[in-house]
């Protein structure tokens, strides 16, 4: 069991003396005179061990507890059905209430005689909608993938 | 001028809520963000149908 996580150990350990930090790459540090890289490198060393000792603490902690089984996960989710089904619900009723007062308000605008305010407001609407939407998607990829 | 007016208005809003309610589904079922792809659904009719069907179908391509 032990060697196992010995291992374990040794597999954490490369990685982390491979690590570098963009900021602290380059140049030397005032105060010791040491290249910047390696006093980062020996300070990440340095947290590496108890990080490893905490890893392992995690591990075994881990192995000691009972998984639920699967039906636990089953009630769970017949539980949540429901649930996702009237939010749901509710979201595509508040849609169609705001998309309903939506054209009421520009017909009644248009009809009121403020054909210039809904012409600006529509061309840019239409210019920063588009960008909004494509930026926020990709965004929000990026930023899942780095999780 | 204005009974015309209103005359266009109603199949063209019926157009629009018809076409923002679709893409508003189908953006749901397609994992994006379905109320800002909604909102452009009701700008304006079909563009913004060709805008959402070229970049939500762009991967398959």
């Amino acid at each position: 069991m032990m060697d196992k996580y010995q291992g374990e150990k040794k597999k954490r350990e490369a990685p982390v003396a491979k690590v570098t930090i963009g900021f602290l790459q380059e140049g030397t540090d005032q105060e010791s005179g040491q290249p910047k890289r390696r006093r980062a490198q020996a300070t990440l060393s340095l947290l590496a061990e108890s990080l490893d000792e905490f890893g392992v603490e995690i591990d075994r902690t881990l192995a000691k507890m009972e998984a639920p089984s699967l039906s636990y996960f089953r009630e769970l989710i017949q539980k949540a059905k429901p649930q996702i089904k009237r939010r749901k619900a509710i979201e595509t009723l508040s849609f169609l209430v705001m998309a309903l007062s939506y054209l009421f308000l520009i017909g009644y605008s248009i009809d009121a005689g403020y054909l210039l305010p809904v012409v600006i407001f529509f061309s840019v609407a239409w210019m920063f909608l588009p960008i909004v939407l494509l930026f926020s998607g990709d965004f929000r990829k990026e930023r899942g993938s780095e999780e | 001028m204005k009974t015309m007016v209103w005359w266009w208005y109603i199949p063209l809003a019926i157009l629009l809520l018809a076409q923002a309610l679709w893409i508003f589904f189908d953006a749901e079922k397609r994992g994006e963000n379905r109320w800002l792809w909604g909102l452009l659904g009701l700008l304006n009719v079909p563009s913004s149908l060709i805008v959402y069907l070229l970049v939500t179908r762009r991967k398959k391509w």
